[in-house]
C-alpha cells in the first residue's frame, strides 16, 4: 500500500467562519492557491488538524465530497503547536474515496479575532494498509533543518549507526521537535512522501499506527542511498530534529 | 584482471577505503577514532605524534587501558579474518599527554 502526506498551514483569523487555509507548496502534488489536487492515491486515510486555543471546526471540501458529506474534521488539537497524539483519529481501514484530479480544500473555523497558524495534515493512499511482521530493528536518527511556514523543507538525515550493506524496509518512525507539525519522507527514485505528524520531545508517545510496521512497508531504500525528509513546523527557523526508523532488512 | 575483479571473484565484496574517517587528532580525553561499522573488513591507525596514544573498544580508554601505540609512526591495524568481530567495533582512543595528531583509514564494504 502506498501512501503520501499532503497538507494546509496558513496564519488567519477566521473570525467564526470557516474559511479554506492555504496549501502547503509542494514538489509531488499539484497545488494552487488553496486547493491540493487529488494525486493517483485517492484513498484519504486520515487527517490531523493543529489548530488554535479557540478553534471551532475544521473541514475537508472537493466535489465528490459535497455529493455526500463535507469531511467534518475531529477532534482538533487547540494547542498552537506540536501535535498531541491522543488527538489523532484515522480512518486508515476505512478510507474515503475521493476523485484523482478533484481539487481538495481543507478549511477552519476559530472564534478569536487574532490570527493565528492553522495546520491540516491529510493522508492518500490507494488503499487499506497491510500491516508487515518481522524482523524489526529501530535505529535512532537526526536532522537540521531550516523550516519555513507554509512550504515542505528539504533536509538529509544523519544515523546514528552505520546500517549493515543491504536494502531496507521503512515501516514505521517517529520524529519529535518543540516545532515540528509534519514529517514525510523522500526516497531516492521514490515519487510519494509518505510520513506523520511530529511530537514535541521524546518522550510523548507517537501514535502507535505509525510504528512498528503497522501500516506496511512505506518504502524500501539502499544503505547507501537512505532517504531524506521533508518538515513542515509551527514557526519558521532552524529545528534540530530527532527520530527512530523502524526498518527491516530484506537483502 | 583488475583488483576489483579480483576482490569479488575471490571474496565476493566490493571495497572502498576512508581516510580519517572520524577525527585527525586525539587529546587527552578518551575520543571516537573509529565509529562501529558493520561494513568494515578492516583499519589502520598511525601516530603521527611525538606522545604516546592508547586505543580501546570503549571510552575507558587510558593509559593503564587500552593498547600502546607509540610516538612517531607507531601503528595499530586490525583486518576481518584476523580480528573478527572486533573489526567492525567503535574504536576510542586517548593520548594522555595531549593534543597528538593521527592518520587513519578504514576498509568498508559497500
Amino acid at each position: 500500500m502506498a501512501f503520501t502526506l499532503i497538507g494546509w498551514q496558513e496564519s488567519e483569523d477566521e473570525a467564526s467562519v470557516l474559511l479554506p487555509k492555504a496549501a502547503i507548496t509542494d514538489t509531488h502534488v499539484t497545488v494552487v492557491g488553496d486547493i491540493i489536487y487529488v494525486p493517483g492515491l485517492n484513498k484519504l486515510l486520515a487527517e490531523y488538524v493543529q489548530g488554535s486555543a479557540t478553534g471551532r471546526f475544521a473541514e475537508l471540501r472537493s466535489p465528490s465530497l459535497r455529493a455526500k458529506v463535507l469531511q467534518d474534521l475531529a477532534p482538533i488539537s487547540l494547542a498552537a503547536t506540536t501535535p498531541n497524539p491522543a488527538l489523532f483519529a484515522p480512518h486508515f481501514h476505512n478510507p474515503i474515496t475521493l476523485v484523482e484530479g478533484e481539487g481538495l480544500e481543507a478549511l477552519y473555523d476559530q472564534t478569536t479575532a487574532v490570527a493565528a497558524i492553522k495546520t491540516i495534515l491529510a493522508w492518500l493512499g490507494d488503499g487499506v494498509p497491510t500491516p508487515i511482521t518481522g524482523d524489526i530493528m529501530t535505529v535512532r536518527v537526526a536532522a537540521t533543518i531550516t523550516a519555513v511556514v507554509g512550504a515542505w523543507v528539504n533536509g538529509a538525515l544523519t544515523f546514528s549507526q552505520t546500517l549493515p550493506k543491504g536494502r531496507y524496509a521503512m515501516v514505521g518512525a517517529a520524529f519529535w521537535q518543540a516545532n515540528l507539525i509534519g514529517v514525510r519522507f523522500a526516497p531516492v527514485g521514490a515519487f510519494w512522501r509518505p510520513g506523520l505528524f511530529g511530537v514535541a520531545t521524546v518522550g510523548i508517545q507517537q501514535a502507535e499506527i505509525f510504528r512498528y510496521g503497522r501500516l506496511g512497508t512505506w518504502f524500501e531504500f539502499e544503505s547507501l542511498t537512505p532517504p531524506t525528509i521533508e518538515i513542515v513546523c509551527f514557526a519558521a527557523g532552524a529545528a534540530t530534529i530527532g527520530g527512530y526508523l523502524d526498518l527491516i532488512k530484506i537483502a | 584482471m583488475s583488483l576489483a575483479d579480483l576482490l569479488m571473484e575471490r571474496f565476493k565484496v566490493k571495497t572502498r577505503a576512508i581516510e580519517n574517517p572520524v577525527i585527525t587528532s586525539i587529546g587527552a580525553t578518551a575520543v571516537l577514532v573509529l565509529n562501529n561499522n558493520p561494513n568494515r573488513l578492516a583499519w589502520v591507525m598511525v601516530n603521527l605524534s611525538v606522545n604516546a596514544i592508547y586505543m580501546a573498544l570503549n571510552n575507558g580508554v587510558s593509559a593503564t587501558n587500552g593498547i600502546y601505540i607509540p610516538p612517531n609512526g607507531g601503528n595499530v591495524s586490525m583486518i576481518w579474518d584476523e580480528d573478527f568481530q572486533t573489526t567492525a567495533w567503535a574504536i576510542w582512543g586517548i593520548a594522555p599527554a595531549g593534543a597528538s595528531a593521527i592518520y587513519s583509514f578504514e576498509v568498508v564494504e559497500y
